[in-house]
Formats: structure tokens, C-alpha cells, sequence
């Protein structure tokens, strides 16, 4: 088990930088790069650039070099000094950047997990213990909608009704009011009071799966013999529940908890971009569409960590909880 | 809809600002402001009939009553408590004065009024791009001169106090305003322009390509290049070989420009420069910023051009804006304090802006800030609105306390541009035929556009197109189309081409603003009516870009440069109707093709009206002719004019225009206040 | 009902009365049923459970009506999708009536409706003109269209013919199309596109995943390598690049279909991580080990024994991935990355409502978004049923 643990982690390093490596390939792959991206907005807004301003930006950006230049370098500042580079964009280091939105995105995402799993999962439990009975029935078909409802348009919907019902816009971090107040109880009032909105409805659309997927499972696993036999043996109904199946149904579950954080943060882009959240996701797709390369791939590299990490968490995990996977000796 | 989309929130730059406006041609009276001081005693009467609004400030307002200081209540504090020097240190001798007519045409904002402070005013706004405000830049941006309602008539002197054309247009002397400071305290001199002149434009890494089309005769990139001569402190000199009467046009807000044009803060940048500090110097912050020797690479970090200064990193940096940016502790916000050491006042002698603050919020989409504008959370908004929401403005104005005022566009909206010069012989004959182009413009049904597209807020491209070309006219089109030997039609009825092959135009375009791609959906349509194969494609707007520049583009739709101010655009423009003309122009004849003689005839006119005074009788003449030639040989197909902009504005703003482009009343930011 | 007593019951069924899966067999069948139950193929006891899921069934019926709008539009819709009504861009759904101004009932039928803007509101007006009733007719003469691209007919299904006011049930768009018309062509693409995709990325997974899981070693090594791998692209410029690439002259759909391929050749691996999961456990179990005792073969024992054991998580998995493909072209075309116009597709008409306007002001420009929801909704029903209905043996 250890050894396996410790070839898995060594492992890890080789498949990160290939990783790096196809991530600044595929992230180069579009035609264009920051500097035309820029010399085209400017243009669009009726600055002319003449070609010498984009030849000295090609050249201060260090453009003019090969790929492969820029990804040692790159690289060697992120190994050597933890320092992922600097941002076109933003005009300032990527460091900066992931310091003021990566622990917001992680509270917003746990959030947002948290209370999914507290729904998703006694609802299941209690779907699949109940099968056909109208509870059951109202579960499945909310989960069902929300699985059904496209995240962009139930953010939308929502925010509106928010405000037509309560004349207060739900969007952003803070009412504009507060965003150069100092930190008080009211501003942190109006912060909470923001935040709602963004975790109910990310939260929400990871539940209708998750309710699903454990009533699935769990409705499996009851079939069971072993089930029949413990219940034969008169073991109390409530233990027989959570003793094994209950365990045994988060399973997979978590064989795809590694992916959930990395998920959510991707998957709920178009979320906070309709709810105006400042996390990573639409951090992201902003520097993906403009060409922001080392943002971009700080930020996937980033995300492949977790997922490369959460992965062997999970495997780890699905070792403990089920005896019956083995590690060493597979194959037969 | 087709609103922006998130595609589209890089380039939502797009509406904003294209092609600055040409002015009205307001009818004022030019007292060419050499000395400033005159200027405020000739427009004081005026403005005094307009102070009794400073009396009626109710005193409940807490801390905020005007006691008639010249300063804001914060610098009041802020001077007794010793952190800044006295107002008149601060001040030029003399600064600019601000009055009727001034910053906006009188015809626009026909009740000037002189404002007043309030202690803690804030404008608050927001942007949907990353680290770029576009509504906040127009209010910052000041140019070396200006003229009302960003226009190019009635030149005025704005940051440089005033200038002096002599020698039949070939000789420019300059005057700064003595006792203007950096908004760091220091002072503005020669030194910040020769510094910009040699140590900028004069460096190989800095200016690859050596001085630009502005500062060459014609404003031509291959032109002959100005000189610059430092005479003292305060004054300088710009000589061209030849004449250059546009060189004054092309120092006001033409393309956006700012001072940094001329100006940059000399006593900042130096530190960053080879020339002024030895690259060992440098060392620390070259490694810092993982570099080795690319100081030039540092100093462009650094350097704040006009553009730049609503990003991040330009916190700090020293202008002469109105506003300037501080230190957010939000990611997604951006707070401009007034400016200590801003050099404009009122009629008054009270120093501009009259508002404290504005603050931007990061929006990453834009309908959230248009629920923004409705909950009253937005005091001025002009970047992100949309016709298509004027009736929902309409019933929130009251709950949200906020007007909706329709003003102009300052770009012509959606024109279909044929690339005459795209690879394909066929194409290339039928395109550069006008009556190809006549033809597809009488295609158009003008009346449906304005109607679904633009809710009746915009009119027939009288200036452009002409009256003539621009009716809906079928039989019209297709017997110009049966002309053009396009007779033989398909089995889905679109017409062949002349040579009997298929034909079809491929009609890229890059989403670039919300109204491109219904308009291109419904022109798709109003083609097959006439047998034209028109088909769309929305393509990323980067690609778009590399496409046009590689002559890959056959046909576009765009918004049209506006043609009927006294703004030419015609390079703008010459780039999507014929690449390879306008590769011919721009790399001097050697690379690209030669136009036919009717585009040389308007590239002529073109420089023709570069070299003459902008508002002179010669300019305004060769003005008519430029839009003659657009009538003649419509070179785009404008398809509206006149397009309508909604302008979010609080009910508590004062100096509102009530006409004229919208984001005039931007640039006139310093002069908005807060009332009653 | 207690835990007790609800675990009773299913203690009950779990010991071997398949009472349930019995009370589907018709009445008249009663003698042989128990022989018949015992007999039956797989299929015929998934179908006879399958029937009992109610809910089930109904999204089944839903789920053909609506493919077969999708299979022919232009019979369904009144109106061609690019036909455009003057005078009624952003007209609110028509008003459908079934009694006159005097009171006298008739077959549902509509009015002619004029327009005009009030300037204060900036909103339109409209006024119903009572003078003349215009039934709506079935099988009605409208617009010709192409029926499959075979042959040429102008029969709609209803409508209120040529010289009627235009029939707008769901209301028209910004250029005064009908959204009716545009949600059943919509359906078209919607429907189809994505679940070539879906079935090729769910083959490849179960596939890898089978191998990953139940041979182990070097093969899951290299299989769970390749998968960390893959889910660490960026799916979005990988997108953009791939766009890009795409030849010119393509059309819109024929680049969109083009792309879901690819990008489903690469999105298997989700599906194979949870197969591989499954079979580690499995095969542990004892009628593996009994079939490799008998001398299965390993593909045998793998297809054969192991993988019905989870067939239904492959059922959840699949009926969650389709609409997940109908999903995913809505949110696409939110990015401006997806199919776009002229094409129509319900991600093109639920961009086209991405306006707060739309959603205070114009609602009915959201009903595509309501088609989305069903269409997924009634996926998921069924799969739910099927899932049920798999296992016949079980409960």
C-alpha cells in the first residue's frame, strides 16, 4: 500500500509536465496571440496602432521568441521561484492574481459542495430506501430538473426574480455602494447577502446528479445477498443502511471526488459570469479568450494538479473503504 | 438579442469608443484662448446667472455644503492637515477655464451651470472587461489640445496652454501652462516633452519603426518627419519640411490620442531608461520580473501610455487626468480619487472635477450591469447599454432614480464592406463594378433594419450612400445585377456568377458588437430576395482580425468610420474594402497592389485634406468632396446613420447634454456634478 | 410508512417473490405467468417492468412526439423558420380565442392585430382588430417547404393559412419570426447532434474502462495515466483551436458536428474511472471467480458477467450524458462558441434570449429554454425507468 502510494506520488511529476507541456501547446494553438489580441481591441476602440507599437509590444512580450524559449522560462521561474509569471492582461504578476481569487473560488466551491452533498445525499438515501413512494417521486423529478435547467439560464432567471421581488440585485460581491466602504458589519452583511445567490444555484445544479447517481448505487447495493442476510438476522434496519451499503454507495462518488473541485470551478464559469462572481472560472475563460497564455496556463496547470492529486486521493480513499480493491498484485 | 457575448466582452471595446467623433461644427466663437485668463472673463456673465444653484445647497447635507472654497472639502482637509500644498501651488498660473461651450457645444448643453462640491460624491459605474474601463478612460483622457464635443473645429488649447502655427503651416510652437504638475506634485516641462521626443520615439527598442504617421507630414506613415527644438522650459517647437495644417487635428482626441502623445512623465520613466540610468541599476527589478537585460521590457511595464491608465498597474503613475487611479482591495473594482493637482476650473475659479470619486465595478457579463442600472447602482453608464433595453430603462427609471437619454453614436453602425481586392478574379471584376455595389445596397430594406435592429433610432445613410443608393429597391437591384451578366440562376435561385460558376460571398465577421450579427442574419435574407448567395459565418474576432490583415476576408460587416463629421476614416476603411490598396498605401507603393485611379483620387483628397487647417474654408470644402466621392463610388455600404445611443445617467447628475454623441458627455466628465 | 415496516416489505421481495415483475404480465396470461417469468428473454422482462414505471412511460410517448416534430418540422410548424413578419418583431404570443366580441362560441380562432409604439414606454401596443375571425384550421395550406429534401408540399399541420394574421403561439423574436416555427426546426439539430458523440465517447469508455479495470497492471497504469491526462486539456482554447481549424467553407452545423466528435473521442474518460471502479470490485466477487474457474474467457467474463452487474450505473450514466449533449450546445452557443445562425438550434434561440429584457419584459423568447428542460426531463424519466426496469430479476 505505501509503495503503491509512493510510486503514484513520483508518478505525479512526470504526468504534470507533460501536462504543462500539451496544456502551452493547445493554449498556442489558436490563431493570434496576446499581442494581436491587444492591437485588435485597441483597434476595435478606434486607438490605431501603428505596426511599430505592435512590433515594440511583440518584443517587450518577448512574442518574437520561439514556444518552446517561452516555456522554459516560464517553467523555470515556476520551479525555481514559484513564480508563475506575469499576466498581459492584467498587468501584473500571475502570483498576485490567484492570491486575490484562488481562497475566494475554494470558499465558494466548498460552499457550494457542502451544501450539494447535504441535500443530494440523504435525499438519495432516502429515495432509494423508499423506491416508488411519492417522496421519491417529487425527488426525482426536482433533481431531475434542476440535472434538466441550462446553469446560465436558472442564474438568470433567478437574479431577476431576486431583484423583482426584493429590488435588490444580487450580482457582484458587494452592492456598489460598498466597494470602497471599509470592512464593517454592514458591508460584511451585504457580502453574505451576495454570496447566497451564487452558492444556492452552483450547489444546486451538482445535486440533481448526485442524488441520482447515490439512489442508484445504493438501490444496487441493497439488492444485495449479504443485505437479505444481515436483514434475516433481524440487524436493526438503520445499521444494516449504514453499516456497508451507505459506504459502499459512495464509492463512486468518491472515485470522482479528485475531479469535483477542478469541476466546479471550470464547470460553473458561465455560472459566475452570469452572477458576476470574481473566482477563478471566468478568470479563466477571460484569459483563454484573450490569449493571456501564462495566466491560462498557471491556471490549468493548476487545476491539473488538483485533479492529478484528487485522483490518487480518491484512489486512496477507495482502498480503505472498499478491502475488496486491491493494489498490490493486480493482474492476474 | 445577439448581445455581447463573452466572446465579444474582449472586444465590447467595440462600441465604445470607434472612430472619435467629428465635432458638429458648433458655430462658436473661436477667441482662440491664448491667454486663459481672458477666456474666464468673457464667460463669466453667463455663469453667474447660474451660481444662485450653488446657494441653494441644503444645509442637512452632511459636511457637503460648498461655502464657496475653490477646492473640494477633502482638499480643504487635506491642505490643513498639511498633506498637499495650498491650491495655488497646485494650480497653473494659468489653468484651463471651463464654461459654456467649452467642453460640449453649446447647442448640446445649452444650460451650463456651474457646479458645486460634495464631500464624498462619488460616480459610480461599471466595466465588463478585464482591467479596462472604457467609460472611465473617456472621462480621464485629455489630449494635447481639444475642441468641443471632441470635435476638430475650434481648436483649443487643453494641456498645452496654447499654440502658434506659422510659415504656411510648417512651423508649430507649443506653450505648457507654467506651474502644471504631475498628479505626484512635480512639475510639467520641456523636459517631459524632449524626454518622450528623444529618449522614446528616438530609441530603436522603445520605436521600432521610428517616429509615427502623426508626427510625419500628411500623416503619412512614409512621410516626411517633424523636428522638435526645445525653446525654454514652457515652449517648444514642432517643424515639417512641407505643410502639415492637419498636424493640430491630429493632436486632439483624433483616434483616442491623449498628451502622452507628447508628454510623458520624464522624472518617473528615467529610472527605467538606459539612456538616463545604467542597466546595473536596473538589475533587481529586471530579475524580479524573471528578466535579464530587456530593460525595454521593464519600461514598457512601467510606461502608462493614454490608454493604459484605468489598469491596474498603472496605480500610482503619475498624469494629468482628472481623476487618478488608487489602490482597490477588491480584484473586481476600480477607485479614481480627483486629482490634487488638476489644472482645469470652472467659470468660478472652483477647481475641476467637482465629483471626489468613480468607481468601476467588474462586471464578467454585461446584462449584470444592466440589473445594476436598474436597482440605481450605477450612476452613469454608456459602454454597456443597449437600444434593445430602452423600454425596461423606461420603467425603472423612477424606482432606480436614473434618466435614459438618447443621444448619437459616434460610429455608423453595421456596414457590409466587400473585400475588392480578395484573391478570386471573378469577385474582384463584379465587386469593383459599382453598380455591383449599387445594387446590393438597393438589395437592402433599410426600413426593416431600423426597424428590428434599431427600434426606429436610426436613420437612411444620406451622407454615405446617398439618397439615391439607399432605397429599397428590388426590380432596381436585380436589373443591375441582370447588367452584370449574373443572369443564370441555381436550382435554390441564387444567381451564377458572370462567369457561369456558382456564386456565393462569404460574409465573415467577428461579432464585434451586439447589432453585427442580426443585421448580418437579416441581410443573409434580403439577399436571397435578389438572388445573392450572402452567407454568414461569425468567426472569433481574432481571427477575424488575421484574416483581414491576410486578405483572407471576402466580405464583412462592420461598423462604418463615421463619414459625416469632419473626421476621415477613410484608412480605417480602405483596409476592409481593398486590402491590398491599402498594403500599397501604408508600405509606400512597394508591397500590396496599386488601387484604380477613383481610390487614388480619394487617398489624394484624402492627404490633400491632412495638409489644410481643419475648419478652414480649403478643409471643408475638400470635406464635400470626400463625401461626394462616397456617394459616387460607395466604396462600403453604410446600411443606417443617425443610430440612437441610451446613456444611463442619475437624476441628480447636472451637465447632461441633451444632444450630440454620448460619449462626449464622457470626455466632459470633470464638468458633471451633483444637484438637486 | 417506518423504516420497519418498509424494510419488511422489501426483505420480502428480496427473498424471491417477484410479485411485482409478475403483475405486469396481462391478466389473461395469469396461468403461465410464473413460467412465463421464469422463461422470458431479458429484453421482455426489462419491457414488462419497464411499463410499470409510469412516469416513465408517459416521457416515452413525450419523447416520440417529440423526435418525430424533429424528424419533420415543417409539417408541424406553421411557419418556414427564416419567415419574418413585418410589424411583429418581439410580438408577444397571439391570442388564441375561442369567443367572439358578441359572446358566440367558436372553434379556437384569432384576430388580426395592428401595432403602434408609445413613446413614453418605448413599449408596443397592440390592438386586436374584431372586425374579421380567422380560424385556425388543421392540415392547412401555408408556406411550401421541402419535406425531407424529397418533394415539395405547403401542408402544415395547422395554421391559419396564407391570407390569415400571422399565428404566433410562442411569440416572435427580435426580427419577427416565429418561435414556434424556430423551436420545432430547432429540435432538429438539437436532438440529433451530440448523440452520435455521446455513443461513440460512452464506447470507448466502457471499453477502456473494462480493460483498465479488470486486467489491471501496465494496461490501468497507462489507461489511468492517459485519463488524468486528458481531463487536464483545457477543454476551452483546445475549442477555440479546434474552430479555427475547422475548413472555411464548411457550414455552421457541419463544423459544430465535426468538433463534438473530436471532442468526444477525448471525453470518455469520466465513464472509464467509474467502470474501472466497478470492475475492480467485481471481479473480486465470487461468480467471477467461478467463471474463470469454468474457463471463461476474460473478454467473456468481463462483458458477460461483470458488466451487467452495473449496468445499471452505465443506464444512469448514458441517460445523464444525452441531454447532457443537448445541455452542452446551450452553453456553447452562451460562449458564442456553439452553433450560430443562420442555423437554428435551441442553443441558437436561448442565446438569442440572453438579455434582461427577454426575461422581464418578453418571456415568451425563453420557451426554447422551457423545450430544453423537457427534452432533458424526459431523458432522464426514461433512463430512470430503464434503470429500473434492468434489473428484473432484483426486487
Amino acid at each position: 500500500m505505501i509503495l503503491y502510494i509512493v510510486r503514484r506520488v513520483i508518478m505525479l511529476f512526470p504526468i504534470l509536465l507533460l501536462i504543462s507541456i500539451v496544456s502551452f501547446i493547445v493554449i498556442e494553438l489558436p490563431p493570434g496571440d496576446w499581442v494581436s489580441n491587444y492591437i485588435t481591441n485597441l483597434r476595435n476602440s478606434g486607438i490605431e496602432l501603428q505596426e511599430e507599437e505592435a512590433a515594440r509590444l511583440t518584443a517587450m512580450y518577448g512574442f518574437d521568441q520561439p514556444s518552446y524559449v517561452r516555456y522554459a522560462k516560464w517553467m523555470q521561474g515556476i520551479v525555481t521561484k514559484g513564480d508563475f509569471g506575469w499576466s498581459f492582461q492584467w498587468g501584473k504578476p500571475v502570483n498576485d492574481i490567484l492570491r486575490e481569487r484562488l481562497p475566494f473560488t475554494i470558499l465558494i466551491s466548498f460552499s457550494a459542495l457542502i451544501l450539494s452533498w447535504l441535500i443530494a445525499i440523504p435525499v438519495g438515501i432516502y429515495s432509494a430506501t423508499h423506491p416508488y413512494s411519492i417522496t421519491d417521486y417529487i425527488a426525482t423529478i426536482l433533481a431531475f430538473v434542476w440535472v434538466a435547467t441550462p446553469g446560465f439560464l436558472l442564474a438568470f432567471v433567478a437574479a431577476w426574480l431576486v431583484f423583482h421581488y426584493t429590488g435588490f440585485s444580487p450580482l457582484g460581491l458587494n452592492s456598489t455602494d460598498f466597494l470602497d466602504a471599509p470592512w464593517n458589519t454592514a458591508k460584511l452583511i451585504d457580502r453574505i447577502k451576495h454570496l447566497i445567490l451564487p452558492i444556492v444555484i452552483i450547489g444546486l445544479s451538482g445535486t440533481g446528479a448526485t442524488i441520482r447517481v447515490m439512489r442508484a448505487n445504493l438501490l444496487d447495493e441493497l439488492k444485495k445477498q449479504y443485505v437479505t442476510t444481515a436483514r434475516s438476522k433481524g440487524v436493526p434496519e438503520l445499521t444494516i443502511l449504514f453499516k456497508y451499503p451507505v459506504r459502499i454507495a459512495f464509492n463512486p462518488l468518491f472515485s470522482t471526488i479528485g475531479w469535483l473541485l477542478p469541476a466546479i470551478i471550470s464547470g460553473e464559469v458561465i455560472i459566475s459570469v452570469v452572477l458576476s462572481i470574481p473566482t477563478m472560472g471566468p478568470t479563466l475563460l477571460r484569459a483563454t479568450l484573450a490569449q493571456d497564455m501564462y495566466l491560462v496556463g498557471s491556471i490549468v496547470l493548476i487545476l491539473s494538479s488538483l485533479t492529478v492529486l484528487g485522483t490518487l486521493i480518491s484512489d486512496i480513499y477507495l482502498a480503505w473503504a472498499d478491502p475488496r480493491i486491491r493494489f498490490e498484485g493486480t493482474g492476474k | 438579442m445577439k448581445r455581447v457575448k463573452l466572446l465579444s466582452l474582449f472586444v465590447v471595446l467595440s462600441l465604445i469608443l470607434a472612430a472619435c467623433g467629428g465635432g458638429s461644427g458648433a458655430a462658436e466663437e473661436s477667441s482662440e484662448a491664448p491667454a486663459a485668463a481672458e477666456e474666464s472673463t468673457a464667460e463669466e456673465a453667463p455663469a453667474a446667472e447660474e451660481a444662485p444653484a450653488a446657494e441653494e445647497a441644503p444645509a442637512a447635507e452632511e459636511a457637503s455644503a460648498d461655502d464657496g472654497a475653490l477646492e473640494a472639502p477633502m482638499w480643504v482637509a487635506a491642505v490643513a492637515a498639511g498633506d498637499i500644498p495650498a491650491l495655488e501651488e497646485r494650480m497653473p498660473l494659468e489653468p484651463k477655464v471651463v464654461g459654456p461651450g467649452v467642453l460640449l457645444a453649446e447647442e448640446n448643453l445649452p444650460n451650463w451651470e456651474a457646479g458645486r462640491y460634495q464631500d464624498g460624491s462619488v460616480i459610480r459605474t461599471a466595466h465588463s472587461v478585464a482591467d479596462w474601463a472604457p467609460d472611465v478612460f473617456v472621462m480621464l483622457n485629455e489630449p494635447a489640445l481639444s475642441a468641443p464635443d471632441l470635435g476638430v473645429q475650434n481648436i483649443q488649447g487643453n494641456v498645452l496652454k496654447d499654440f502658434l502655427v506659422e510659415n504656411d503651416n510648417t512651423t508649430f510652437t507649443f506653450y505648457l501652462r507654467e506651474g502644471m504638475k504631475w498628479s505626484d506634485g512635480e512639475p510639467v516641462t520641456t523636459e517631459d516633452v524632449s524626454f518622450t521626443w528623444d529618449a522614446i520615439y528616438g530609441n530603436e527598442k522603445l520605436t521600432p519603426g521610428g517616429l509615427k504617421a502623426r508626427f510625419r507630414v500628411g500623416n503619412d506613415p512614409k512621410g516626411d518627419p517633424g523636428e522638435l527644438e526645445i525653446i525654454d522650459d514652457y515652449t517648444f517647437k514642432i517643424t515639417y519640411p512641407s505643410p502639415y495644417g492637419g498636424f493640430l487635428r491630429n493632436l486632439v482626441i483624433e483616434g483616442w490620442n491623449g498628451y502622452t502623445e507628447l508628454i510623458n512623465p520624464a522624472h518617473v520613466l528615467k529610472q527605467w531608461h538606459t539612456d538616463y540610468t545604467p542597466i546595473e541599476d536596473m538589475k533587481a527589478e529586471l530579475e524580479a520580473n524573471n528578466l535579464t537585460d530587456e530593460w525595454w521590457t521593464l519600461f514598457g511595464q512601467k510606461w502608462c501610455q493614454n490608454w493604459d491608465v484605468t489598469r491596474e498597474r498603472c496605480t500610482g503613475y503619475p498624469t494629468l487626468n482628472p481623476w487618478v487611479l488608487q489602490p482597490a482591495d477588491s480584484p473586481n473594482t476600480k477607485i479614481f480619487e480627483r486629482n490634487p493637482y488638476y489644472w482645469k476650473v470652472d467659470t468660478e475659479g472652483k477647481q475641476l472635477p467637482y465629483i471626489d470619486k468613480i468607481i468601476s465595478q467588474q462586471v464578467e457579463d454585461v446584462e449584470a450591469v444592466n440589473l445594476k442600472v436598474l436597482t440605481g447602482e450605477v450612476d452613469f453608464l454608456r459602454e454597456s447599454t443597449g437600444l434593445v433595453k430602452v423600454p425596461l430603462y423606461k420603467e425603472n427609471e423612477e424606482a432606480g432614480g436614473f434618466n435614459t437619454v438618447l443621444l448619437d453614436m459616434h460610429v455608423d453602425s453595421s456596414t457590409i464592406f466587400l473585400n475588392m481586392t480578395y484573391d478570386d478574379p471573378v469577385w474582384q471584376q463584379l465587386s469593383q463594378d459599382v453598380r455591383f455595389r449599387q445594387a446590393l445596397s438597393h438589395a437592402v430594406n433599410r426600413d426593416e433594419i431600423i426597424e428590428s435592429i434599431y427600434y426606429g433610432f436610426a436613420g437612411y445613410p444620406v451622407n454615405t450612400v446617398g439618397e439615391a443608393n439607399s432605397t429599397y429597391d428590388v426590380d432596381m437591384a436585380n436589373s443591375l445585377l441582370d447588367e452584370l451578366g449574373m443572369t443564370e440562376r441555381d436550382s435554390d435561385g441564387f444567381r451564377m456568377g458572370p462567369d457561369g460558376n456558382p456564386f456565393s460571398m462569404l460574409v465573415e465577421h467577428g461579432a464585434h458588437a451586439p447589432d453585427l450579427e442580426p443585421v448580418a442574419e437579416l441581410l443573409a435574407e434580403q439577399m436571397k430576395d435578389v438572388g445573392i448567395n450572402f452567407q454568414i459565418k461569425r468567426i472569433d474576432s481574432q481571427l477575424w482580425g488575421q484574416r483581414s490583415t491576410a486578405n483572407e476576408l471576402q466580405a464583412t460587416v462592420f461598423w462604418g468610420h463615421d463619414q459625416n463629421g469632419d473626421n476621415d476614416r477613410l484608412m480605417g476603411n480602405l483596409g476592409l474594402f481593398g486590402r491590398e490598396w491599402n498594403t500599397w498605401f501604408s508600405t509606400g507603393g512597394s508591397e500590396g497592389v496599386e488601387p484604380p485611379d477613383w481610390v487614388k483620387e480619394a487617398l489624394d483628397l484624402n492627404k490633400t485634406r491632412w495638409e489644410s487647417v481643419a475648419g478652414s474654408d480649403e478643409y471643408n470644402t475638400l470635406a464635400d468632396e470626400g463625401h461626394q466621392w462616397q456617394q459616387e463610388y460607395i466604396p462600403q455600404i453604410t446600411l443606417v446613420e443617425d443610430v440612437k445611443y441610451p446613456m444611463i445617467a442619475s437624476k441628480k447628475l447636472h451637465n447632461i447634454p441633451q444632444g450630440g454623441y454620448a460619449i462626449a458627455c464622457n470626455f466632459a466628465g470633470e464638468q458633471l456634478w451633483y444637484g438637486e | 410508512m417506518t423504516v420497519q415496516e418498509q424494510s419488511s416489505r422489501t426483505a420480502q421481495e428480496l427473498a424471491g417473490q417477484p410479485d411485482e415483475g409478475l403483475a405486469a404480465i396481462p391478466e389473461e396470461k395469469l396461468d403461465v405467468r410464473s413460467e412465463r417469468f421464469y422463461y422470458a428473454k431479458q429484453w421482455e422482462l426489462i419491457w414488462w417492468r419497464f411499463r410499470r414505471h409510469r412516469l416513465a412511460m408517459i416521457s416515452l410517448v413525450l419523447l416520440i412526439i417529440l423526435y418525430l416534430i424533429a424528424i419533420m418540422p415543417g409539417f408541424a410548424s406553421p411557419y418556414l423558420p427564416q419567415s419574418r413578419f413585418e410589424g411583429r418583431q418581439q410580438s408577444p404570443p397571439t391570442k388564441v380565442h375561442m369567443i367572439d366580441e358578441n359572446g358566440g362560441i367558436h372553434l379556437p380562432f384569432v384576430y388580426a392585430l395592428s401595432r403602434e409604439l408609445d413613446q413614453k414606454t418605448f413599449k408596443y401596443i397592440y390592438t386586436e382588430d374584431t372586425s374579421q375571425r380567422y380560424p385556425i384550421k388543421l392540415f392547412v395550406k401555408g408556406e411550401p417547404y421541402k419535406f425531407w429534401g424529397l418533394f415539395e408540399t405547403s401542408r402544415h399541420l395547422f395554421g391559419v393559412g396564407v391570407d390569415g394574421p400571422p399565428l404566433l403561439l410562442f411569440g416572435a423574436d427580435e426580427l419577427g419570426r416565429d418561435i414556434l416555427s424556430r423551436t420545432f426546426y430547432g429540435s432538429r439539430i438539437s436532438l440529433s447532434i451530440g448523440f452520435v458523440g455521446v455513443l461513440l465517447s460512452f464506447f470507448i469508455g466502457v471499453t477502456l474502462g473494462g480493460i483498465s479495470g479488470y486486467f489491471g497492471g501496465i494496461a490501468d497504469e497507462i489507461i489511468q495515466r492517459l485519463i488524468d491526462f486528458l481531463l487536464s486539456i483545457p477543454a476551452l482554447p483546445f475549442w477555440m483551436a479546434l474552430a479555427a481549424a475547422m475548413p472555411r467553407d464548411w457550414s455552421v452545423t457541419k463544423t459544430y458536428f465535426a468538433i463534438t466528435i473530436i471532442l468526444s473521442i477525448i471525453g470518455w474518460s469520466g465513464l472509464a474511472r467509474v467502470v474501472r471502479g466497478k470492475l475492480l470490485a467485481l471481479r473480486e466477487e465470487d461468480y467471477a471467480l467461478a467463471a474463470q474457474a469454468a474457463g471463461a474467457g476474460q473478454p467473456r467474463i468481463i462483458f458477460r458477467h461483470l458488466l451487467p452487474g452495473f449496468t445499471s450505473h452505465l443506464i444512469v450514466s448514458l441517460t445523464l450524458a444525452i441531454p447532457g449533449s443537448i445541455l452542452g450546445e446551450t452553453t456553447l452557443s452562451f460562449l458564442g462558441l456553439g452553433m450560430q445562425p443562420p442555423a437554428v438550434s435551441w442553443g441558437v434561440l436561448l442565446g438569442d434570449a440572453q438579455d434582461m429584457v427577454v426575461v422581464a419584459q418578453q418571456p415568451w423568447r425563453m420557451i426554447p429554454g422551457l423545450f430544453v428542460v423537457i427534452a432533458v426531463l424526459l431523458f432522464n424519466f426514461v433512463g430512470d425507468g430503464l434503470r429500473d426496469a434492468a434489473d428484473p430479476y432484483a426486487m
